[in-house]
């Protein structure tokens, strides 16, 4: 009964002209933002590879004498060609006791359809334009009917209402959902020919569970058409309602929230906990030291008013006043600075809860919903950068735990060496080496380090890695919300079914 | 075969569409219903086909009540609404068809299996259809041609055919001549014979005076909500109907009884 009812609704919306050019629409769309979502994909591949190999060289020929700065550097995610997600920054310097500092992705910069906002990715394509897609199916699906008098006919026949309503329910899930799918799995298996290394459990799980989510959101949107083409008899006014409702789901309330309600949520909160923590450094490294402007470094600090300010430190006469200033820093500033990223971390968990909020308050907006839950999917949410920041923090730790920090009292700048014994070279005894001239202070190391009493081990770098998520895991991320998700769609279709009982069909 | 009892009508606006109407139609019969517009005749038809409910009073299809089960009662019935677009889409062939799967395994579900004689015939589903559409007389280049292309006739040929695919033994026709051209509506008045002459019960609602006369077994003129005559062929026979017509229109006659002794008990309860 349902298979022939199906069959003819899919038939029927096979025939319809209007549909036919917004499924080939469709597919053109789909086409070029893969294409060139994957080209940026390749170009952040490549970045990747270009960076890791400089830090890893930087980091070997450290015997020059470099500065080595090393870098916890973000794998690119191949998802990204669907949910560009949170802007998470391929690159983070790691400075011992310092905050993890953030070095800006080059990759956005000279790309015309990166918007901040509305990023170019198919989770685009599919809230914006698929989304329409499916009301302009289906806004006449019931009152079209009406009006060529087959609804009158079909009721002739002892068939439930609820049976009209899964016709067209499913009549529309399925032919977006078919039109969906296919692009959908091309696009993989390209992708997969395109990348090798690529396939990967994780991988298809993303995969699953992102097809999933369109499929919940198709199956949503399909009910609201439904259900407002049984709010009126004309197809002409339900094609208006069809689209004041996108309008409102797509735009006027995000866009609500974006510029009204989370810069409140923002402001207010955000800035408090970063002057709190702020003033308290700012505080204590309010210190004064000689400044010698020959010998200077940047420290970069946390300050209370804005990001960040450069601190500049120096010494004149002797290195003891540098030497104060830096067991000053260990004591007093850096412990604090451990303070400084508590707080940051909670800067971002407190972001994280806002937009949570965000998805239990506009529950009911299913674009917003599909946003973030293919965001936590595809492994780029803020929740994400929060685990990349810790993991490059983790990197530090290590770095640390290698004796880092031994050779940062040294000399900033030669930081990476950990010379075994160190002991032996104290200030003291480099100042009298190079009897006041710090200009010979890098040849003068040089020298003493290529010493064979001073060993010179290069830490050992791990790379980062970017974290694989179980199904366990994926499905932790988004249960939540996933249930949301099928409670609206439920409640969606009591509500259409309720309405078209009562509906007149004559 | 179908009896409407005391049937009242009130839409939702207030205003009283149907009061007590009583109609009783014997197998086999074409019934016409005559009024002017506004009478209540769609009413009538709607509330039988279950699209509007009754604020009063029942149905009877043979001994099925709408009331009790209107589900089994739209087995028994077929619709035929005054402007038949159908899906323009597709073919009328392909119309048929899929009105044709429906009824089919509605009917299979309703049995719970005694599929319908005439579908497991010799007959393949596809020569059955097409000679179903043969039948009611839409030529054959157009069998397979998109509705969009059909003249009014022709869809309503092809309205016919989908409410004889259904196999009810009650049609209801509402206002199946408007808009037909003499031609058509020539064809469709020979087939609605042909169909009394199979054994099925017509119901149609008119405004046309002169088909009503030649064609109808039975005309109930209705005025304002209300049925105020109903007379046989013969009865008519000898009178000149357009007049009784306008006498009851403009109020000149009193309305008839409304229990007339010759069409009770005729449904056995
Ligand atoms: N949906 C409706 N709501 C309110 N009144 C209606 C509705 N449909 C019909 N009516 C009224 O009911 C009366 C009978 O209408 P109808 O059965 O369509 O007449 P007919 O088919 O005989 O021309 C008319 O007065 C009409 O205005
Ligand atoms: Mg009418």
């Amino acid at each position: 009964m349902l298979k022939s009812l199906l069959e003819h609704e899919l038939n029927n919306l096979l025939k319809s002209k209007r549909i036919y050019t917004t499924v080939i629409m469709f597919l053109l769309l789909f086409v070029s933002i893969f294409v060139v979502r994957v080209i940026d994909y390749q170009k952040q591949v490549n970045q990747y590879i270009d960076d890791v190999l400089q830090n890893e060289e930087g980091l070997r020929s450290a015997e020059n004498y470099s500065f080595i700065n090393p870098r916890a550097i973000q794998q690119p995610i191949v998802f990204s060609i669907y949910n560009d997600g949170f802007k998470i920054p391929r690159v983070l310097n790691i400075q011992y006791y310092e905050p993890i500092i953030y070095a800006e992705s080059l990759n956005e910069e000279d790309n015309i359809f990166f918007i901040d906002n509305n990023q170019l990715d198919i989770t685009f394509l599919i809230t914006f334009f698929l989304s329409l897609f499916i009301l302009l199916i289906s806004y006449d699906s019931v009152n079209g009917e009406k009006r060529v008098g087959t609804l009158r006919i079909l009721m002739t026949y002892p068939l439930k209402r609820q049976t009209f309503i899964l016709k067209k329910m499913f009549g529309v899930f399925f032919f977006v959902a078919i039109t969906f799918t296919i692009p959908y799995v091309i696009s993989f298996v390209s992708i997969i020919y395109m990348f090798v290394n690529i396939l990967s459990i994780n991988f298809l799980l993303s995969a699953f569970f992102y097809w999933l989510l369109t499929m919940l959101f198709i199956l949503f949107f399909s009910l609201l058409g439904i259900f407002i083409s049984c709010c009126s008899t004309n197809p002409n006014r339900s094609l208006v309602y069809s689209l004041l409702v996108w309008i409102l789901f797509r735009i006027v309330l995000p866009i609500s929230w974006d510029y009204i309600i989370y810069p409140r949520l923002y402001d207010e909160q955000v800035l408090h906990l970063r002057t709190i923590q702020g003033d308290k450094q700012y505080e204590k490294t309010r210190v004064e030291f000689d400044v010698n402007p020959h010998w200077s470094g940047n420290f970069i600090q946390y300050s209370g008013e804005g990001f960040y300010n450069s601190w500049v430190f120096a010494f004149k006469e002797t290195m003891d006043g540098r030497d104060q200033l830096l067991r000053y820093m260990y004591d007093e500033v850096y412990p604090l600075t451990f303070e400084v990223e508590q707080a940051r971390d909670d800067v971002i968990r407190y972001l994280i809860n806002t937009e949570n909020v965000k998805n239990w308050v506009f529950f009911f907006n299913p674009i917003v919903l599909f946003n973030n839950l293919s965001m936590k999917i595809t492994g780029n949410s803020r929740g994400d950068y929060l685990r990349f920041l810790h993991s490059a923090r983790e990197l530090r730790n290590e770095l640390v735990s290698l004796g880092i920090e031994e050779g940062w009292l040294l000399d900033y700048r030669f930081n990476a060496y950990v010379p075994e014994k160190y002991n032996v070279l104290d200030y003291d005894v480099l100042y009298e080496q190079v009897e006041g001239d710090y200009e010979r202070m890098g040849e003068f190391v040089h020298e003493f380090i290529g010493d064979d009493r001073y060993e010179m081990r290069l830490p050992v770098f791990r790379r980062y890695e970017q974290p694989i998520y179980s199904f366990g895991e994926i499905f932790e991320r988004i249960f939540v919300y996933l249930v949301l998700f099928v409670v609206s769609i439920v409640v969606l279709w009591v509500m259409t079914w309720r309405k078209f009982l009562k509906y007149d069909v004559r | 075969m179908l009896k409407i009892v005391e049937l009242c009508k009130t839409y939702e606006d207030g205003i009283l569409a149907l009061h007590n109407v009583c109609i009783d139609i014997v197998k086999g019969q074409i019934f016409a219903l005559l009024g002017a517009n506004g009478a209540g005749k769609s009413t009538t038809i709607n509330i039988i086909c279950g699209f509007i409910p009754a604020s009063d009073g029942d149905i009877w299809v043979d001994d099925i009540s709408l009331k009790d089960n209107p589900r089994l009662m739209r087995s028994k019935i077929a619709y035929l609404s005054e402007n038949v677009m159908l899906y323009d889409n597709f073919t009328g062939y392909q119309n048929l068809k899929f009105f044709a799967d429906i009824s089919h395994s509605e009917k299979r579900k309703l049995e719970k299996g005694n599929i319908s004689e005439n579908m497991e015939k010799s007959l393949s589903q596809k020569e059955y259809l097409t000679q179903i559409l043969r039948d009611v007389g839409l030529q054959d280049d157009f069998i397979h041609v998109n509705i969009s292309k059909y003249s009014k006739g022709m869809r309503q040929k092809v309205g016919i055919a989908i409410a004889l695919v259904k196999d009810a033994p009650l049609l209801l026709l509402d206002e199946p001549f408007s808009g037909l051209d003499p031609k058509a509506a020539y064809d469709f008045q020979k087939l609605l014979y042909k169909l009394r002459n199979e054994g099925k019960t017509i119901l149609m609602s008119t405004h046309d005076i002169f088909r009503a006369k030649e064609m109808a077994d039975i005309i109930c003129i209705m005025k304002e909500g209300e049925v105020v005559m109903t007379k046989t062929r013969d009865e008519l026979e000898s009178e000149d109907l357009n007049k009784i017509y306008l006498d009851y229109i403009e109020g000149r006659v009193a309305p008839m009884p409304l229990n007339m002794p010759s069409i009770s008990n005729f449904v056995v309860r």
